[in-house]
C-alpha cells in the first residue's frame, strides 16, 4: 500500500542510506523525504589493469556491485568498461578518490558528476518541479514523476517562503550594526547589539517563517559567518538549515582565469534543507535576479542554491550531462581528446573566430539593425555541430566548410529544447505589454538563456569541458562567418548599404526603407540563403559609428550609439557601457544621449546642443563646488594580480594597498574602490573607514573623464554645427 | 641563439626562459621547413602562425610548399597534451614541443597528478627522439619546479634564454 504526494521538487541531498528528497507539498508543509538511489562510476583501459581494479575494489568497505559492461564513449564508440556500482551515492566520491589514487593510469566516467543531475536524467524531474510521488509505508519514494517538463513556456512557481537578511552597510567598507529584516509580509531592522537579544529575535524570525530561501547581502561573506560564530559565543540555536542531518556546508574563496578576465568567487555558506542566496556572491544576478536563477534552475538541473553562484558555462555542462546520461553516454572525468593535426595553413584558415566589417564612420540616418538570433547556438543545431559529429579534414563540397555526420550530436541535441524556449519568450516579448505582469519574468528567463547559450560556443573550446573539441569550436566561427558573408550578400542584392557587420549582426541602410514592414523581405531572404533565424533588433532615426581615438580615421567596431524610431538610445563600447565610469560621468553622458533622443530627426539636432552644454556647465560646476555625492566619483577597477606583482602601481594597485595597510586584503578578480584626490599618491580607497574631505577631490582628473566622455557623444553633432551645409554632411538614405 | 647544427636524431633540446620564446621558435620553425617537415605541438596555444610565414616569405618564394610542411597540434590541458604525445608517431623529422608544461601549471592539477602525467610523456619523449630530434621549450614556475627539473635531467643540450636588459641611458635632468 503506498501513498501518493502531490508537490514541488526543492532539493535532493546524499544522506547516508540513500538520498533525502525535499518536497513543498501542495498542503503547505515541507515534507523530508527518503529514496534508495544506487549509482555508478565506470572505468576503462587495459583488461590487466581492470583485473587488478576488480580484484581491489572486492576488498573495499564500501562493498561496491561490480560488473563489466558496454557503454558508449562519445568519441571512441561502445567500449567494455568496469561498472562501480554503490547502493549508498555518499560512498561514491570517497571510494573513487581512493581508486582514481591507486589506479591513476585508468580512464574513468561518471565519477562526479553532481548527483541532482543524475536524478534529473533518471526520473526526469528538476528543481521546483511540479511531482507526484509514490510513497510506501516506512516513507522512502518508490515513484517519482513531473507532471511538466523544462521546455514549458510559462511554469507556475511554487508558493515559496522568502526571508531577506541584510547588513545596513557593506561590512568591508565599515562595521555594520544592525541588520535589515525581510519577511513575506513586513520590513524592519534588529541591532547586532547585544548580541544575545539580536539572536533570540531572528531565532524566532527563522521558527515562524521558517523560509525555503535565505536571501541576503553579503551573506556568504560576513553576515552568515557572523551568525554562526554569534549562534556559538551566546550558546543560541540559530535553525539555518532545515535538514537537521546534514551539516552547513563551507567552500573557499577561490580566484581563476576565465573569460579573458581574472574572476574571484568569494567563500560559500550553502545550508541543506533551505536554499541561501548571497546576491552579491550570485553570477548575473544584477542580470536576471531571482527569476532567472528558477529558470537555470529547472533547465541545468542543479540545485537553486548552487545555480546561483555557478557560471553560465557549468550552467551548460550541466545540461550537456544530463542529456549525456539520458543517452547513455559516458561522462568522462577528464576531457583526453586532443586536437587533430593540422598544416599551419589549414590552422589560419581555421582560427580565425568571428567576422567583422569595420564601420563607416559618422552619423547615419534610417539604418536597421539586423541580428541572428543566437546564432552561435543556432549554427551548432542547424548544421549539427559537435565535437563528436566534425568529420577531421572534411569539408562540405559546395560550400567548404567543416563536413559533420548525419547523426544529431550530444550538443545540438541539448541546445534544441532551450532555443526553441528562448525564440518563444523573445517572440512572446515582441508583442507582450511593458506592462504586463509576465514581462520581467520572461525578460530575466530570457537572459538567463542568453547567458547559457552565450557560454555553450565557448565551451567547445574550454579546456575543462567535458565534451568539448577545438574543431567543433572553429567550426562553429566558419558556420557563423559564411552566414555573415551571405546575409550581406543577400543585403545588396536588394538594395541595401552594409554599414557594419560584427559577427551576428548587420546594419543597413537603403533609402525609403526605413519601416519594419520594409525589412521583411531582406529578414526573409536572409533565412531562406542562410538557414538562421534573423531578427530586426529595431531601426535607427540616427546611428553614430565613433572612430578610434588615437586616429580619427580608424573605424572601431562595435563602438556606436544611435536611437532608434522608437526614442530608445542604444550603445556600445562607450563610457555609459564601462563597469569603471564614475557614476558622474555614466549618468551625464546617458542625460546627454536622453537629450539627444529628444530629436525628432537628425536635422534638428543642433537645437539641442545649447541644452545640453547648460546640463554639463552646471555639473562642472556642482563638482567645483563639492555638490556632487562622493558614492557618485568612486572608480571601479578589477585587480589581475596580487599587488606586489605590480611593477608600476596602478590607480587600483594603490587603493588596494591602502586597504592592506588597515588589515583588509583583496585577491586578484576582487574589485577596489577608490577616488582620486588631490596630491600624492592620487587617489584614496573608498574602504578606509576614515571620512573623506570633499575638499580633496581631484576635480581636473573628473573634469577630464568628463570631457573625454563628452566628446564621445558630442562630437559628431558639434562638427556639424559647424558646417553650414548640414544636410549634406549627414550621411542620410540613397544621398 | 643557433641550435640547427645540433639538431640530430637522438637528441632532446631544452629551451628555458622566464620570458617569451616564441620569436626565437618561428625563426626555428621556418628555417626547418625550408628543409622538410616539421611538427609542433603546442602547450600554450601561442604558436605564431602568421608571423612563421611572413618569416618563410623572407627566406623563400615557394612559401606554400614550405607552409605545408608544418603541423600544429595543440593541447589545452595536460591530459590533452599526454594524448598528443602518445598520439604522435614516429616520424623521421623534428618535433618542436612549445610551452610544454603551461598546462600542467593548472592549479586544480595536484602536484602528484602532473608528476606521473610528467612520466609518462617522458617515456614518449624517449621514443620520439629515436627517430628525429626533439625540441621542448618551457617556462620554470617557481611552484612546480620540480618538473624543470626532471626534464633537465632528461635533457642533451640546455640552452637558457636571457632577458634583454633594456639601454640604460642617463636620464635628463630637467
Amino acid at each position: 500500500m503506498s501513498n501518493e504526494l502531490h508537490g514541488w521538487l526543492l532539493d535532493i541531498l546524499p544522506n547516508e542510506q540513500g538520498l533525502t528528497i525535499w518536497i513543498l507539498g501542495e498542503d503547505g508543509k515541507r515534507h523530508a523525504l527518503s529514496h534508495d538511489f544506487p549509482i555508478a562510476f565506470y572505468a576503462a583501459g587495459p583488461a590487466e589493469q581492470l583485473r587488478r581494479l576488480w580484484k581491489w575494489l572486492q576488498q573495499q568497505p564500501e562493498n561496491p556491485k561490480l560488473s563489466r559492461e558496454e557503454r558508449r564513449d562519445l568519441f571512441a564508440g561502445s567500449i567494455p568498461v568496469l561498472a562501480v556500482e554503490l547502493t549508498y551515492p555518499s560512498d561514491l566520491t570517497p571510494l573513487f578518490n581512493r581508486t582514481s589514487l591507486e589506479f591513476p593510469d585508468l580512464i574513468y566516467y561518471n565519477a562526479d558528476i553532481p548527483i541532482s543531475l543524475r536524478y534529473t536524467a533518471r526520473y526526469g524531474v528538476f528543481p521546483l518541479a511540479d511531482c507526484e510521488i509514490k510513497i510506501d509505508p516506512s516513507g522512502y519514494v518508490t515513484d517519482i514523476r513531473s507532471t511538466q517538463t523544462a521546455w514549458e513556456v510559462d511554469l507556475p512557481l511554487p508558493p515559496l517562503t522568502i526571508l531577506g537578511l541584510e547588513p545596513e552597510c557593506d561590512p568591508f567598507h565599515a562595521a555594520p550594526t544592525k541588520v535589515f529584516i525581510q519577511t513575506p509580509k513586513a520590513r524592519f531592522s534588529l541591532d547586532l547589539e547585544p548580541a544575545r537579544a539580536f539572536m533570540i529575535g531572528l531565532r524566532a524570525i527563522f521558527i515562524r517563517h521558517d523560509p525555503d530561501l535565505l536571501l541576503t547581502a553579503w551573506g556568504d561573506t560576513w553576515l552568515l559567518p557572523k551568525l554562526l560564530q554569534m549562534s556559538k559565543e551566546t550558546g543560541i540555536d540559530l535553525p539555518l538549515n532545515r535538514d537537521p542531518d546534514q551539516s552547513i556546508k563551507h567552500r573557499e574563496a577561490r580566484t581563476y582565469y576565465a573569460y579573458g578576465q581574472v574572476i574571484h568567487r568569494g567563500k560559500q555558506v550553502l545550508l541543506a534543507g533551505r536554499w541561501h542566496i548571497d546576491i552579491h556572491n550570485a553570477v548575473m544576478y544584477h542580470d536576471y535576479g531571482l527569476e532567472g536563477v528558477w529558470e537555470l534552475a529547472r533547465v541545468t538541473g542543479l540545485p537553486v542554491q548552487t545555480v546561483a553562484r555557478v557560471s553560465p558555462g557549468t550552467g551548460i555542462s550541466s545540461m550537456q550531462i544530463v542529456t549525456a546520461l539520458k543517452e547513455g553516454v559516458l561522462v568522462p572525468w577528464h576531457k583526453q581528446q586532443a586536437e587533430h593535426t593540422k598544416s599551419i595553413m589549414d590552422l589560419i584558415h581555421a582560427d580565425m573566430g568571428g567576422l567583422v566589417f569595420q564601420p563607416t564612420i559618422g552619423l547615419h540616418k534610417d539604418v536597421a539593425e539586423i541580428d541572428f538570433i543566437s546564432m552561435y547556438p543556432s549554427v551548432m543545431a542547424r548544421f549539427n555541430i559537435s565535437p563528436e559529429t566534425i568529420l577531421p579534414g572534411i569539408r562540405e563540397q559546395n560550400t567548404d566548410l567543416p563536413a559533420t555526420s548525419t547523426e544529431q550530436g550530444l550538443i545540438p541535441k541539448t541546445l534544441e529544447p532551450l532555443l526553441k524556449k528562448r525564440i518563444a519568450i523573445k517572440m512572446q516579448l515582441l508583442t507582450m505589454s511593458k506592462w504586463d505582469m509576465r514581462y520581467k519574468s520572461y525578460k530575466a528567463r530570457s537572459a538567463a538563456h542568453k547567458w547559457l547559450l552565450v557560454t555553450c560556443f565557448g565551451y567547445l573550446g574550454y579546456k575543462n569541458a567535458r565534451f568539448g573539441k577545438i574543431e567543433a569550436h572553429e567550426a562553429v566561427t566558419a558556420y557563423g562567418r559564411e552566414a555573415l558573408l551571405r546575409a550581406k550578400e543577400a543585403a545588396e542584392d536588394m538594395g541595401f548599404t552594409v554599414l557594419h557587420m560584427y559577427v551576428d549582426g548587420l546594419w543597413v541602410q537603403k533609402k525609403g526603407s526605413n519601416k519594419v514592414q520594409d525589412l521583411q523581405p531582406l529578414l526573409d531572404e536572409i533565412l531562406n540563403r542562410t538557414g538562421l533565424p534573423i531578427a530586426l533588433d529595431g531601426i535607427y532615426r540616427w546611428i553614430s559609428f565613433l572612430p578610434s581615438r588615437l586616429n580619427k580615421n580608424v573605424p572601431v567596431a562595435n563602438r556606436y550609439f544611435g536611437v532608434f524610431q522608437s526614442g530608445e538610445v542604444k550603445c556600445r563600447g562607450i563610457e555609459l557601457r564601462r563597469h569603471d565610469t564614475p557614476k558622474f560621468i555614466s549618468e551625464i553622458q546617458n542625460e546627454v544621449l536622453e537629450i539627444l533622443a529628444r530629436s525628432p530627426d537628425v536635422e534638428h539636432i543642433f537645437e539641442y546642443l545649447p541644452k545640453i552644454q547648460s546640463l554639463i556647465d552646471g555639473k562642472l560646476y556642482d563638482l567645483r563646488h563639492q555638490r556632487i555625492p562622493l558614492e557618485k566619483l568612486i572608480v571601479r577597477q578589477t585587480l589581475s594580480r596580487p599587488i606586489n606583482e605590480y611593477r608600476v602601481p596602478s590607480p587600483a594597485a594603490t587603493a588596494a594597498k591602502q586597504l592592506e595597510e588597515v588589515g583588509k586584503f583583496l585577491r586578484p578578480g576582487q574589485t577596489v574602490r577608490f577616488i582620486y584626490i588631490l596630491g600624492v599618491p592620487g587617489v584614496y580607497a573608498w574602504d578606509l573607514e576614515q571620512t573623506l574631505d570633499p575638499k580633496t577631490i581631484d576635480v581636473n582628473i573628473y573634469k577630464k573623464l568628463l570631457d573625454r566622455a563628452m566628446e564621445t557623444v558630442l562630437q559628431p553633432f558639434v562638427s556639424i554645427q559647424a558646417q553650414p551645409f548640414l544636410p549634406l554632411l549627414v550621411s542620410g538614405a540613397g544621398d | 641563439m643557433n641550435i640547427l647544427p645540433i639538431l640530430h636524431t637522438g637528441k632532446l633540446i631544452l629551451i628555458t626562459s622566464s620570458h617569451e620564446t616564441r620569436e626565437q621558435i618561428t625563426v626555428l620553425t621556418a628555417e626547418l621547413a625550408l628543409r622538410g617537415a616539421v611538427t609542433i605541438l603546442d602547450g600554450g596555444n601561442r604558436f605564431a602562425a602568421y608571423q612563421t610565414i611572413r618569416m618563410l616569405r623572407r627566406r623563400t618564394h615557394n612559401i606554400e610548399e614550405a607552409a605545408n610542411r608544418i603541423f600544429v597540434r595543440r593541447a589545452f590541458t595536460c591530459y590533452q597534451m599526454l594524448t598528443l604525445l602518445e598520439n604522435s608517431p614516429s616520424l623521421q623529422q623534428p618535433y618542436i614541443i612549445m610551452d610544454m608544461f603551461a598546462t600542467f601549471y593548472d592549479e586544480n592539477v595536484q602536484l602528484k597528478e602532473a608528476d606521473r602525467l610528467l612520466d609518462r610523456c617522458l617515456v614518449q619523449l624517449d621514443r620520439l627522439r629515436l627517430t628525429g630530434p626533439v625540441v621542448i621549450t618551457m617556462k620554470p614556475h617557481p611552484d612546480r619546479v620540480f618538473l624543470f627539473e626532471r626534464l633537465l635531467a632528461r635533457a642533451d643540450h640546455i640552452f637558457e634564454l636571457e632577458i634583454p636588459y633594456p639601454v640604460i641611458s642617463q636620464m635628463a635632468l630637467f
